[in-house]
């Protein structure tokens, strides 16, 4: 080896060292930290029935890995606007494909424009949260009813309508000729079908909703001495999460969907005038 | 190659083809002129026209080492100032002509008139087959790697490889031993153009990442333009590797083969009209599958090849023809599985084929080369995620060009016409999607090189290209500068370079996961902008010692319109694409100490990358019957080749026969996306006319953590080898025993996040290998 070669050594040398010093840290870590505590919800609050549910599942680490327990997990909900607490019960729950699914349950009926927090707690710490606003029960503007005898109809506007109209039903409580008792009779309309400026509105077909009517009870399409004793309508809200389920900006350190459906009504007297167009005998209170 | 060599004699920064070796000195007397300095002017002229030579190089050396050199100007006249007394030798060479070689002695007063006679046998002499020697000629972005260079490199075979070369520049950054995947300077695999002799190779790696898709034997030297490349390329916007291929020899036969655990192979050389005509025959096949598990007590999967066949004929006295024809083979499992069935099913193969020819023509006593090549390339990918299922990607590309270059004294203008035509074929199994397309487009390039006095050349140059289908025409200016504070032979070289970029077809794949090597080659979307880059790249070099050289880069990339892939949070999806736009920059620096025995060279490169991706909808390349897009909030994040900081350290020491070479690399983690976990997705589910949905089974969804937010540990490796070659009559005999991987790191290859099963690279390998040339 030449003089000149030799101090090279020390390269070498100096490279050995790095190879010590590169350390041998070689894990990785493939779980976010908050990733531990993360959990998946799915449910609803719905007006209409008085039972309310929701599966929580906890995230599990790899696609193979088994559900984890869920011991130690508290759901509960509060009610923002009165502050009502409600511990939730955990039910097991057999999945379609045979697993076992845990899903909570509480008795209680949202209430419309209330807003609900789902609170999930593990061993004590609050962990996880969700909000469900129930729909706000909108302004109804009735206008006077239009046209004649074959096409009678009345526009209804619904202002400040901030959440997802479903479904619309116009009800009509009437009593047969025979005085047999007041029937009420669902007409659906399906969804509203124009939106305006800040809210919704549609046209009620009244002269159609006499034969639905008439269908309803088994009468014949001639028959005259049907009272109309109430008309209102019957509309159901989603809240917005419904729109865009993927979202989930209502949901905290949890993944899934929670979401609120809610129910309202609204009544209304058509004048005499309007319900002898329509065929029938006008019995409304106050008319 | 014709400008190639023209390039370097332009250059004047060292002699190329030197053919005739008879030493003249010569007695011509001219006018004398003294400047006072040491000092030598002269003029270069036809030897039978007796007319001056305008562009003509001119090189002194001493004692066989290159000191400066001139390029003789409009009247064909050159100087040299400012040297030394003492005997120099003076090499003049010019394109048409005989090479001449002089010795004279400084100072000297008199005019040294150079008459260079006529070549007739032009094409032989000019296009000699020889690698580059312009060892000193420094370009911002450019590294020209040479046969030696490859052979610094620890192999696990006796045979040597580009891609393990490649590794070891700085700013490229691999995603390991398995799969083949380069990014050069923050640009990914598929933004990468590699030509072989022109023809362009989708998939220019072999599944065991330290061996390229042809051997280094036929390797004659190798362009790396890590950005900032001239208007002659097009179709890419990060990088170029630029492969020249020798001929085989038109004199005598000669062969070689080698043998060894990952790699075999031989090479015969051919000459069919001797003299004129000579077949080049390469062909390397693995055999690393069938042995690993003797050998290293667990399974390698991989199996790969390439044959390559190169016929060139010079076919009279101003022509030549090149036939070339390269295949290639790659088969292995990438994926983790502890399933027998799965890693025997689970696999990914690729097949590249390219031929084409490339006819040169070179009228004597004109200025003009005229060159036309027509080639067809295609890569056929298939993936088979399980065992029924299979995905296929198929591209082919047809490419035709004519170039003409022009000699116009010192300067020179390259002009070229081209046309390309690509088509792509995928079908994605069980995903539901497949398409066929293909786009077509033509244009032209013009590039310039000339002189602003002593010390500064100028290569601007500009790229029109013109497509068949909804996208937009580019328009591509491009450009060089090289300073040279003290003339040719300057020890301290400045170079900038940059450019415009653009990419109409792009590769698309699985980003998600560093190790999916299956890529879906489309057109750009059409109405939208294609993928561009804009790089600028600045560098110094300096050789303060014969023995020690220095180099400094940085380097800018600003990326726009870039495809990448969206994740939802559903697992067995066809991935949607966003566009972003981000950049890459870094800092490249390199020493080299090269002396008679021992060589060492670092390499430390500092880099970022970061895309941005503003609020938009996802659009949904692979998936026409889609529902609705998803809907993608701005995010700013880093991409997973991503590699901060790297060192690439070499060192070789040769005693006589034997040769000893040590690597080691260092690279630091690579981003990727952690998991938060999985769960049933019910969102099909939850319905308010469905009360039961709380016992359905649903989807099973990933939630993802942080784009890109979490490191994979270092990758750090250290190989070496030794070598000892044998002289036997008539041939050589070369052993080499070595070591990959010496101390057993266990650098991560892929963590599957699905499964929580881990994949490391490649372990420590034992291996010997002989190789035996006849020459």
């Amino acid at each position: 080896m030449s003089t000149t070669d030799r101090p090279f050594l020390t390269i070498i040398f100096a490279l050995s060292f790095i190879l010590l010093w590169s350390g041998c840290e070689n894990s990785i870590d493939p779980i976010a930290d908050e990733g531990e505590n993360a959990f998946a919800v799915f449910g609803y609050l719905d007006m209409r029935v008085p039972t309310q549910k929701v599966r929580v599942e906890l995230l599990r680490p790899t696609i193979l890995s088994d559900p984890i327990s869920l011991e130690g997990v508290q759901v509960s909900t509060i009610d923002r606007n009165n502050g009502t607490f409600q511990i939730w019960r955990d039910s097991s729950v057999v999945l379609d494909d045979g697993s076992a699914g845990v899903v909570y349950v509480a008795q209680f009926r949202p209430e419309l424009g209330h807003t609900y927090s789902l609170l999930i707690s593990r061993n004590d710490k609050l962990v996880a949260e969700a909000i469900a606003e129930l729909p706000i029960k909108p302004a109804v503007t009735v206008a006077a009813a239009v046209g004649d005898s074959v096409n009678v109809t009345q526009h209804l506007t619904f202002l400040e309508l901030t959440d997802q109209p479903v479904a619309l039903f116009v009800l009509y409580e009437v009593i047969p000729p025979d005085d047999s008792g007041v029937d009420l009779v669902r007409v659906g309309y399906g969804n509203p079908r124009m939106a305006t400026v800040g809210g919704w509105e549609f046209d009620i077909d009244l002269s159609t909703d006499r034969f639905a009517i008439l269908n309803a009870l088994g009468l014949n399409v001639g028959t005259k001495d049907v009272k109309l004793k109430k008309v209102s309508m019957e509309m159901t809200l989603f809240s917005k999460e419904w729109s865009q389920p993927e979202k989930g900006e209502n949901l905290e350190h949890v993944l899934g969907f929670f979401a609120s459906v809610g129910v309202f009504e609204h009544s209304w007297t058509l004048n005499s005038e309007t319900v002898t167009k329509m065929g029938f005998v006008d019995a409304q209170q106050g008319n | 190659m014709l400008l190639e060599i023209w390039a370097i004699t332009a250059l004047a920064l060292q002699s190329t083809v030197v053919v005739a070796q008879n030493t003249v000195v010569s007695q011509n007397a001219g006018v004398a002129q003294n400047t006072g300095d040491p000092s030598f002017f002269g003029r270069v002229r036809d030897a039978e026209l007796r007319t001056t030579l305008p562009g003509a190089t001119v090189m002194i050396s001493q004692a066989g080492k290159p000191i400066k050199g001139d390029i003789t100007d409009s009247n064909g006249q050159f100087s040299f100032i400012d040297i030394d007394p003492g005997t120099y030798v003076v090499t003049t060479s010019f394109l048409g002509y005989e090479s001449k070689v002089d010795t004279l002695q400084i100072p000297r007063k008199e005019l040294l008139d150079i008459l260079l006679q006529p070549t007739r046998t032009l094409l032989k002499e000019v296009l000699v087959e020889t690698a580059r020697l312009d060892a000193n000629r420094f370009v911002a972005g450019l590294e020209t790697v040479r046969t030696e260079d490859l052979t610094r490199v620890p192999m696990p075979d006796v045979s040597y490889d580009l891609a393990g070369y490649l590794l070891t520049l700085p700013g490229v950054v691999s995603t390991g031993d398995r799969g083949g995947q380069l990014f050069i300077r923050g640009g990914t695999p598929t933004q990468n153009l590699v030509l072989v002799d022109g023809m362009r190779i989708f998939q220019p790696f072999h599944i065991v990442g330290f061996y390229s898709a042809f051997p280094a034997d036929i390797i004659s030297y190798a362009d790396v333009y890590a950005g900032g490349f001239s208007a002659r390329y097009g179709g890419r916007i990060s990088s170029v590797i630029d492969i020249k291929t020798i001929n085989g020899s038109k004199e005598k036969l000669t062969y070689s083969a080698s043998i060894a655990p990952f790699l075999s192979g031989f090479n015969v050389s051919i000459p069919i009209r001797p003299g004129d005509t000579s077949l080049l025959i390469s062909a390397r096949e693995s055999i690393i599958d069938r042995i690993s598990p003797s050998l290293l007590g667990q399974e390698l999967p991989f199996r790969f090849g390439d044959r390559y066949v190169k016929l060139h004929s010079y076919l009279n006295q101003t022509s030549s023809l090149t036939l070339t024809a390269l295949s290639t083979s790659d088969e292995g499992n990438l994926e983790t599985s502890n399933d027998i069935d799965d890693r025997t099913y689970r696999k990914s193969t690729w097949k590249n084929k390219a031929f084409g020819g490339k006819y040169q023509y070179i009228p004597p006593e004109s200025a003009v080369m005229t060159e036309l090549s027509v080639y067809y390339s295609s890569l056929k990918s298939r993936y088979r995620p399980t065992r029924d299922e299979l995905r296929t990607a198929d591209v082919s590309d047809l490419n035709l060009n004519i170039g003409f270059i022009y000699l116009l004294g010192p300067s020179q203008l390259h002009f070229g016409i081209f046309g390309n035509t690509n088509f792509f074929d995928y079908k994605l199994g069980s995903l539901g999607t497949e398409g066929e397309s293909g786009v077509t487009s033509v244009g032209s390039f013009f590039e310039s090189q000339f002189n602003i006095g002593k010390k500064i050349r100028v290569e601007p140059g500009v790229r029109l290209e013109i497509f068949s289908r909804g996208l937009k025409n580019t328009i591509a200016p491009r450009g060089r500068i090289t300073f040279l504070p003290s003339g040719t032979g300057s020890h301290n070289q400045f170079s900038l370079a940059g450019g415009v970029y653009h990419q109409q077809i792009v590769g698309l794949n699985n980003e998600q996961d560093v190790s999916d090597v299956f890529t879906i080659w489309s057109a750009s979307p059409t109405n939208t902008p294609v993928p561009k880059a804009v790089h600028l790249i600045g560098g110094w070099k300096g050789r303060p010692r014969p023995w020690l050289e220095l180099t400094l880069e940085g380097y800018r990339k600003n990326l726009s319109n870039i495809s990448f892939p969206v994740f939802g949070n559903a697992i067995n999806k066809v991935a949607e694409f966003s566009k972003v736009d981000g950049f890459a920059h870094g800092v490249d620096s390199k020493v080299e100490v090269t002396t008679q025995n021992f060589f060492f060279s670092l390499s430390v490169s500092k880099s970022k990358v970061e895309y941005h991706r503003s609020a938009q909808r996802a659009t949904g390349v692979f998936r026409p019957n889609f529902g609705q897009a998803t809907t993608l909030d701005e995010n700013t994040f880093n991409p997973p080749h991503d590699r901060r900081e790297q060192v690439n350290a070499m060192v070789q020491y040769r005693m006589g026969a034997s040769k000893f070479s040590l690597r080691w690399q260092y690279g630091s983690g690579l981003p990727f996306t952690q998991v938060n976990g999985y769960y049933a997705d019910l969102s099909n589910s939850v319905d308010p006319k469905n009360t039961d949905y709380v016992t359905e089974n649903g989807t099973t969804f990933v939630s993802r953590s942080e784009l890109y937010g979490a490191r994979l540990p270092t990758y750090h490796r250290l190989d070496m080898t030794v070598e000892r070659s044998f002289l036997l009559p008539g041939a050589e005999l070369t052993a080499m025993a070595g070591v990959i991987n010496v101390y057993d790191r266990n650098n991560i290859f892929e963590y599957n996040i699905f499964t929580g099963s881990r994949i490391d690279q490649l372990p420590i390998i034992p291996s010997v290998g002989i190789r035996l040339d006849v020459k």
